[in-house]
């Protein structure tokens, strides 16, 4: 799968039952492509980069290529700037399909910055 | 219509994130449909490994739903000039994002977005992805909110864990 850019540093998986606990992250890098035109200057990380980030923290979690097939809800909150550690707390419940994501996502400062409900397709434990 | 360098004079993302190319029709306030083209050269398929799948090659959804978003920012802004002065858009909440398909490198992308609501520096929208014949992605819902820089620039002095509801604040409240 294309990756419109890095968006997962570091990844821990904790299994329970039918439930994997995952947290995930993400240094913000001003000097990503993406982020020098987001903004020229003044690095934000995109909202729909979280999007990114739970697709890559889904799919090294998840062993059997999971595609992303209804993003439900996302609500971006805080800003997360050039440098801030972003962290992404995920729980997923393979436990039929679509596989469910729900993720809260912290700034460094601790500040929650973006929820996000998600179905993906595919993946198997 | 609009052409890229209208668009650039609007939206204050650049290369590589400026991800829309084109407006071919726009009724304002209302509605409008906008293209991106997708290429090989963008810089999301510059790491992948050399025996990528053609299926490895489908566009980031994220950069997608930017580039919708963008499209929406456009319509905003062509109503309301004063909304964007000295201030950035940002999305602030997506629901009922469907992906039905995907875009590949040489597929022109095309944007149906409507206006739901507009208040004052909120907007919500609505839209659709469509490649040629085929819709690859629907959005229930984009809220999008405008900030000024200096706003976003003020951080939380200390550390401090925050996990629970009680401490979820509306978007309009935080961003």
């Amino acid at each position: 799968m294309t990756a419109a850019s890095r968006a997962v540093d570091t990844l821990a998986v904790r299994a329970e039952g039918d439930l994997l606990h995952v947290s995930a992250t993400k240094v913000v890098d001003p000097t990503d492509a993406y982020l020098t035109g987001h903004f020229p200057g003044f690095a934000i990380y995109p909202g729909v980069f979280f999007i990114e980030t739970l697709e890559q923290a889904v799919a090294g979690a998840l062993p059997g290529r999971p595609r992303l097939t209804v993003l439900r809800s996302a609500r971006f909150t805080a800003p997360v700037l050039d440098g801030d550690r972003l962290r992404m707390e995920l729980t997923i419940d393979h436990s039929g399909q679509p596989v469910l994501a729900r993720a809260r996502c912290y700034r460094g400062d601790g500040t929650r910055c973006a929820d996000l409900v998600a179905e993906f397709d595919g993946g198997c434990p | 219509m609009m052409d890229h360098a209208a668009l650039r004079a609007i939206l204050p993302q650049r290369s590589p994130m400026l991800l829309l190319d084109r407006v071919v029709e726009v009724v304002p306030g209302e509605r409008l449909t906008a293209v991106k083209a997708v290429t090989g050269a963008e810089p999301c398929y510059r790491h992948l490994p050399p025996d990528a799948a053609a299926d490895d090659l489908a566009y980031p959804t994220a950069l997608l739903v930017e580039s919708l978003g963008q499209a929406a920012a456009i319509l905003w802004f062509l109503g309301r000039p004063d909304e964007r002065s000295g201030r950035l858009p940002l999305l602030a909440g997506l629901r009922d994002v469907a992906l039905t398909g995907a875009a590949y490198p040489g597929d022109l992308v095309r944007h149906e977005v409507r206006l739901d609501q507009i208040l004052d520096g909120v907007a919500f929208a609505v839209g659709e992805i469509w490649v040629g014949e085929r819709r690859i992605c629907t959005v229930g819902s984009l809220l999008a909110v405008v900030r000024p820089p200096s706003s976003l620039a003020v951080r939380e002095p200390e550390p401090k864990e925050r996990d629970d509801d009680r401490h979820h604040q509306p978007v309009r409240a935080t961003a």
